[in-house]
């Protein structure tokens, strides 16, 4: 859905490790308060006419409000999405965070070759005619700075 | 009124002879009831503050437009705000809505105001036409569009009073307050005639009144305003102010006239005598959807001429031209005529359709068996 | 539009197919807004062909071309057409196309929901366009569909409503999309005030529609089950309420009038500060002012109901609060002339059409003043002034500003500069007739011609004759606005900038012109 660019090199144990987060402008609380608002009204209203005998306004609200939280959860669920690239010993690590799952890949450090284009806009790691795309959730020059980087650090 | 010649020339020149020509005809009608000047009066008032408004606002739109352009030279400034006049400019159009507001409060309040009327008049309105009931008075009748058909289908030259003229108008004595209480049989309409500042929605199911006293003598000229269907730019409303004598005169008429239109029930009716009244009432009670021809209006209004019930047993046809056709517990366009016409009238029309265009019954309906039927 | 070829996004993005089935499968905004701007111009055209049908019974005094219930179809489907097929799809056109690259977006938050949202409304278009063709015709009860004159009509009417449900889950999913998009998709930086204007009223504009679109499809259905199923909402013989059918109908309705203004007010507010070559005047007020619009807009809707014959409580209460409504909106023609104020104005057609906008638009509020004072009101409501009211509102408002944003951002869409003098053209002949069509409705309306019906007397007979003529004119000038459209889109015109106009500000005009088919992918920091 979205893309972002909170990217930061982080040392720490692993010899190198970046994690990259989706963009959200809007917090969790946001996303509740704004919901909870759009329900206020909504049901408000439906409910103001089905006191007035025009009930058949009701179900329309709910099925929208159904809809709206539908909406609302699957951008919720997406705003923790992160991709953590990492090299540690003779490993390349790729952590990916989606919707609540986390997908682990490893490579071997000698056999994992940086597949980049040299505009930035497609970044991947190939071993073994395995191929993983990563930067997801990078701008094309964060890409090519992540390509620069592991192409130092692997063979 | 400006000649069909002119019509033919360029819009523009239209335009300017329209101006002079129409010099009465741009403003609202010249009042004839307190609650139409008091209504005439605001909206002048307001049309003036706009008139304000509008050339103040304006002026300064203009200006800018003319004198702030990069093509003479105008450097842009940058500023964006300005508290001060952010200010000013909520508040001051706030307190020219107030001033407004005052009097047209007193006007709402006043025309609400029903209370002890001089006569009340029940308006009823039909598709397509307007049911009139003095109540206190007991006289009742019917008022319908009365331009001819030519007129409208252009085969005659139009009347002055072309679309705003009626069989019987309302007649009311000036100077007194009349009540007038309107609802509907059928769908929305609405009661209104602009020169006396009244105009009330027409609800089936639900009455609802105002209430206007005539300044002058004369005769004022509404429409419905609220669509009803096919024919509602064609169930004009006039109204009759006269005299106080006039009006005790015109009411002994009626009277006399209701008793002597009350059947006798002795009379005998012929076939052709039948028709012959049955054409009338076909002429003002049908026609507008089943056609002069009889044809109706293809998948609208059903055709009578060659129509399984029109050709069919007597007791249907009186059935559905009594009691209307309700389908899926709705009623549709076809009322109940049973409250409406009189025994005479449903079996004059009955008979009339039963032996005109394609159909040859050869029959009669009777008063009598409409009676029957009505039980 | 095939510029948007030219420019391949990255890797895994640039298979989408090609041809018709790029169209229909695609979940590309800047695809899907330009479904959206075709389809409501192909709208736009239909409605008005029933408006020259209009006109040409009205154009002298007697039935001339159709009968009495054909006139009643052509008048209710004008409306209908006109505001669910033409002016709202317009706008969620400009927002598909815009909002994503003023924010700083790569796309819509719910790419797919965004086409299906999309594919109904041809749907939904057919179901309208074929009532015609059903036996008894289209609805004859107007576009507010009054029950019960709507119960009475044939199958024509049925299929409006299903039309109606079926774009007002459209509307419902455009907006949810929308206020997704706006609310969580902002570039880094890109804080609440500091989003254009545009983005504003439409977020503003997809919470009304949010509020009242099940209100919509809750009258609707009410109406089809006191048809078919029985049901006595509506039917005083059977209990219910005919006014209650207003009531709700109004609480949409009224709402509805400002789902198909605001965003307009958005397009002005980026116009008129480009080609002041200054930056608008009072952002703030300008939020606060259509905020307070919008939460104005739901206490007002009985003003069209005065004659129903309320409590005098009820009108003085809808008179006030209507009245008030004309303090923000005059808050935004202050700021918008302020904006002007000592700017370096130049006149392209986007501006000449803003200017437009806000003289005709300000013309429509003022007898909008004279129709919230209550006893006015029910002297003119159902007059022809009241048609010469929503008209400049409308048509001079809603369409005049969409006219704008075309020319405004079409140069951004195609990489190509449309053809000014046709342009400006474009511009003072829409105008000039306009105003011809329009005006002197106010006079028929003030000496008492009611609207929606076939004939009239002959006093009236002038000055219909003026406005027809008048309406001939500004249909045949729109044909200018497709001929130059699609000049653009063929490439002809000089290649533009990526800035475009001198004096325009914002992320989109950062972007390549045309933009590449894929955008801000990654979001832009915004300072």
């Amino acid at each position: 859905m979205t893309a972002g660019m909170d990217c930061s090199e982080v040392a720490h144990a692993a010899e190198f490790s970046l994690v990259a987060r989706r963009n959200n402008s809007l917090s969790t609380t946001g996303r509740f308060l704004v919901f909870a608002f759009l329900f206020v009204v909504s049901v408000g209203i439906a409910s103001a006419f089905a006191a007035l005998g025009a009930w058949m306004v009701l179900p329309f609200a709910g099925l929208e409000m159904l809809v709206l939280y539908l909406a609302f959860r699957t951008v919720d669920r997406h705003a923790a999405d992160y991709e953590r690239v990492a090299i540690d010993g003779d490993r390349v690590e790729v952590e990916r965070h989606e919707a609540g799952r986390t997908q682990r890949f490893e490579f071997n450090r000698c056999w994992a070759r940086v597949i980049a284009s040299g505009d930035g806009g497609r970044l991947a790691l190939r071993s073994h005619g395995r191929e993983l795309e990563i930067g997801h959730y990078m701008n094309d020059a964060q890409r090519l700075d992540l390509a620069r980087a592991l192409k130092r650090r692997l063979g | 009124m400006i000649s069909k010649g002119l019509r033919s020339s360029a819009a523009v020149a239209a335009w300017l002879a329209a101006g002079t020509a129409l010099a009465n005809q741009y403003n609202l009608q010249p009042p004839q009831s307190i609650i139409a000047r008091e209504i005439y009066d605001l909206h002048s008032l307001i049309m003036w503050i706009i008139v304000g408004i509008f050339v103040v606002v304006f002026g300064f739109m203009t200006y800018a437009i003319v004198m702030h352009r990069k093509s003479i030279g105008h450097e842009a400034s940058q500023f964006h705000e300005h508290v001060g006049v952010e200010i000013a400019w909520t508040i001051i159009p706030f307190i020219i809505l107030v001033l407004m507001a005052l009097p047209a409060t007193k006007t709402i309040i006043s025309m609400k105001d029903t209370s002890s009327p001089d006569i009340t008049i029940k308006a009823t309105g039909y598709q397509w036409k307007w049911g009139y009931d003095y109540l206190q008075e007991g006289i009742s009748f019917y008022s319908t569009l009365s331009t001819p058909r030519e007129q409208i289908e252009n085969q005659a030259p139009k009347g002055e009073n072309y679309l705003v003229e009626v069989d019987n108008p309302v007649v009311v004595p000036v100077g007194k307050k009349v009540r007038v209480i309107i609802t509907a049989n059928d769908v929305i309409h609405a009661w209104w005639v602009p020169a006396l500042g009244i105009k009330q929605d027409a609800i089936p199911g639900f009455v609802r009144d105002t209430w206007f006293k005539a300044d002058n003598p004369g005769i004022y000229r509404g429409q419905c305003a609220e669509l009803c269907g096919k024919d509602h730019g064609f169930m004009p409303i006039v109204v009759e102010a006269v005299s106080p004598e006039q009006y005790a005169s015109w009411v002994a008429e009626q009277k006399k006239k209701m008793a002597a239109a009350a059947p006798d029930p002795g009379k005998q009716w012929t076939l052709d005598e039948l028709k012959v009244q049955g054409e009338k009432i076909y002429a003002g009670n049908c026609v507008a959807c089943h056609q002069p021809t009889g044809m109706g209006v293809p998948g609208t209004f059903p055709a009578l001429s060659g129509s399984k019930i029109v050709t069919g047993p007597k007791d249907a046809q009186v059935a559905v031209v009594l009691n209307g056709v309700v389908k899926d517990g709705k009623p549709t366009p076809m009322a109940a005529f049973g409250k409406q016409l009189s025994d005479v009238e449903i079996a004059a029309v009955i008979t009339y359709t039963r032996n005109n265009w394609a159909n040859k019954a050869g029959d009669m309906v009777t008063p009598a068996e409409v009676k029957a039927a009505r039980k | 539009m095939e510029a948007a070829h030219a420019h391949h996004g990255h890797g895994d993005h640039a298979h989408h197919p090609y041809g018709i089935m790029r169209w229909i499968t695609t979940t590309n905004h800047k695809d899907i807004g330009t479904l959206y701007l075709v389809f409501s111009l192909t709208m736009f055209f239909i409605g008005g062909l029933l408006a020259m049908g209009i006109r040409l019974e009205l154009l002298e005094p007697g039935m001339q071309f159709w009968r009495p219930e054909f006139f009643n179809q052509l008048t209710s489907m004008h409306g209908l057409i006109m505001v669910f097929g033409a002016i709202m799809p317009a706008f969620v056109g400009f927002a598909n196309w815009q909002v994503p690259m003023m924010i700083g977006a790569p796309d819509m938050a719910f790419a797919r929901m965004n086409n299906w949202s999309f594919w109904l409304l041809p749907v939904g278009a057919t179901l309208l366009v074929a009532s015609f063709f059903v036996p008894g015709g289209a609805t004859a009860a107007g576009w507010t569909i009054y029950a019960p004159l709507s119960t009475q009509m044939g199958p024509g009417m049925d299929l409006a409503i299903f039309a109606l449900h079926i774009m007002g889950a459209s509307s419902i999913m455009g907006s949810i999309n929308i206020i997704t998009t706006i609310l969580n998709m902002r570039a880094p930086g890109m804080t609440l005030m500091k989003m254009p204007l545009f983005v504003w009223t439409w977020l503003i504009t997809a919470y009304l529609l949010i509020a009242v679109m099940p209100v919509l499809a809750g009258a609707v259905t009410m109406l089809l089950t006191d048809r078919h199923f029985g049901t006595n909402f509506f039917n005083a013989a059977g209990g219910g309420d005919p006014v209650l059918f207003q009531h709700v109908f109004w609480f949409f309705g009224h709402p509805e009038v400002y789902i198909m203004i605001l965003p307009g007010f958005g397009i002005v507010s980026q116009v008129v500060p480009t080609f002041s070559r200054k930056p608008l005047f009072g952002y703030s007020s300008m939020v606060y002012a259509t905020a307070s619009i919008a939460i104005l807009s739901f206490i007002v809707w009985a003003h069209h109901m005065f004659t129903v014959g309320m409590p005098a409580v009820a009108q003085l209460f809808f008179m006030y609060a209507t009245m008030l409504i004309a303090v923000p909106t005059g808050v935004k023609v202050f700021n918008w002339i302020a904006t002007m104020w000592k700017g370096s104005l130049t006149f392209e057609t986007p501006m000449l059409f803003a200017c437009g906008f806000i003289f005709v638009f300000s013309m429509g509020g003022f007898t909008g003043l004279v129709l919230a004072i209550t006893p006015v009101d029910i002297q003119l409501q159902d007059t022809y002034y009241v048609v010469a009211h929503f008209h400049y509102v409308l048509v001079a408002g809603s369409l005049f500003a969409l006219f704008a944003g075309v020319y405004f951002w079409i140069p951004k869409w195609t990489g190509h500069m449309y053809d000014e003098l046709l342009g400006k053209w474009h511009f003072w002949l829409s105008m000039i007739f306009f105003n011809i069509t329009f005006f002197p409705m106010h006079f028929t309306g003030l000496a008492g011609l009611p609207r929606r019906v076939p004939d009239y007397n002959m006093q009236f007979a002038d000055f219909n004759f003026i406005s027809s003529i008048g309406s001939f004119g500004f249909g045949l000038s729109q044909l200018i606005l497709v001929y130059v459209v699609v000049k653009c889109i063929r490439g002809a015109g000089e290649k533009v900038s990526d800035k475009v106009w001198e004096g325009a500000h914002g992320l989109e005009w950062t972007l390549p012109s045309p933009p590449p088919y894929h955008t801000f992918e990654t979001p832009p920091v915004v300072k």
